[in-house]
């Protein structure tokens, strides 16, 4: 069945849908997996390493979070928490850093990482992500940009699903996948799939080697998720991002200290 | 070849998209299946115009680098830094490199 008819039909059953993915989920994941975000009390610094960096993370089951809870992980201020981890990996330049939102003051765990390809000298391919660390263990994707792609198929139109093919539209690079509540459901079983958005700028009139392709999306990313941290102007350079951030005290990279300490 | 006759070539028989001013790309099925699709990249270096997946087939691959390598040489299909990538010159070198990323996914 086609990707538009699928989606037409998953709209048609939204709500016995939306039970049976969150009962399916929370059989998986433990029945608070929707409103347990927030990081278990003992929780440490030390217990993080770069493996949600190094290693590419499938989400193997759908999680409908309802749009409120979405909005609130979106729009929740979040800082750096550790010194970033810079890595190159199959081709791939990566760079990651932790950081910590706070709800009803308690930390939230966040996982933000550029990946870029050096192949060749040029920004094209690149893409930003923002997961969400839920129930203390389970990774879950919020955003992620991808630079580049092909005519990437917009199945909805006004927040509605298009009825036939010839109302799909096409999404130019850069685009902004959302992983809410509404696209998870509609386009669960449709196979390297979901939904994107188009920036309000695309790259057509920029030259591969721009720089500011990639500073673009970056501030882009870091503005719709409300995200502190910047791009460290002394050791930018061809190959290696890294940030800073003026709220983190470096002094403290050495010593153990808790989130908990962190929200208080 | 440079990449305006290339493009006057390929845009016959494919939909190519613009991504920047200087790379363009088409959408290709990967074994025949519509919802397995990979974009490959046409870009111009020294004069020459060039296919490449950007990467991809190498990041989603169980493979290790020898075993990749070796599935290109059999294509005659280069690898450039886990860049798949080959010089186009007609029809026949989009085939290999696809075939090549269908052997490698």
């Amino acid at each position: 069945m086609k990707s538009l008819s699928l989606i037409k039909e998953n709209s048609k059953n939204y709500d016995k849908l939306r039970n049976e993915m969150i009962k399916e989920a929370e059989h998986k994941f433990g029945k608070n997996i929707f409103t347990d975000f927030q990081l278990p009390i003992d929780f440490s610094l030390n217990n993080l390493d770069d493996s949600i960096f190094r290693n590419r993370t499938t989400q193997t089951l759908p999680l409908p979070y309802s749009n409120e809870i979405f909005e609130l992980l979106k729009k929740m201020p979040k800082k750096a928490i550790n010194d970033v981890y810079n890595f190159n990996n199959k081709g791939y330049n990566i760079t990651g850093v932790y950081l910590i939102g706070k709800y009803d003051n308690k930390p939230v765990l966040f996982a933000f990482n550029i990946c870029r390809f050096l192949a060749y000298k040029d920004y094209l391919n690149f893409s930003i992500k923002l997961d969400v660390c839920v129930g203390g263990k389970t990774w879950l994707q919020l955003l992620r940009l991808d630079s580049y792609g092909p005519s990437h198929p917009n199945y909805f139109q006004n927040k509605k699903v298009c009825q036939k093919e010839s109302e799909v539209q096409y999404v130019k690079t850069p685009h902004l996948h959302i992983n809410s509540q509404e696209n998870e459901i509609l386009t669960h079983n449709i196979i390297d799939y979901s939904p994107a958005i188009e920036l309000d700028f695309n790259f057509e009139n920029f030259r591969s080697d721009d720089k500011t392709l990639l500073k673009k999306c970056f501030e882009y990313f870091k503005k719709y998720a409300n995200i502190e941290i910047a791009i460290n102007k002394k050791i930018e350079n061809d190959y290696h991002y890294d940030f800073n951030n003026p709220l983190y005290d470096y002094s403290k990279i050495s010593q153990v200290y808790s989130v908990k300490e962190f929200c208080k | 070849m440079k990449i305006k006759e290339a493009l006057k070539q390929l845009s016959k028989h494919h939909n190519i998209v613009q991504q920047t001013l200087d790379v363009y790309s088409i959408e290709v099925q990967l074994n025949n299946d519509e919802q397995q699709r990979i974009i490959v990249a046409i870009k111009e270096i020294d004069g020459e115009t060039y296919l490449t997946d950007y990467g991809y087939s190498c990041q989603y691959t169980n493979l290790n680098e020898e075993e990749i390598k070796k599935i290109c040489k059999t294509f005659d299909v280069e690898f450039n830094n886990y860049a798949i990538q080959c010089k186009y010159e007609d029809e026949k070198d989009l085939a290999n490199i696809i075939k090549c990323i269908n052997k490698i996914l």
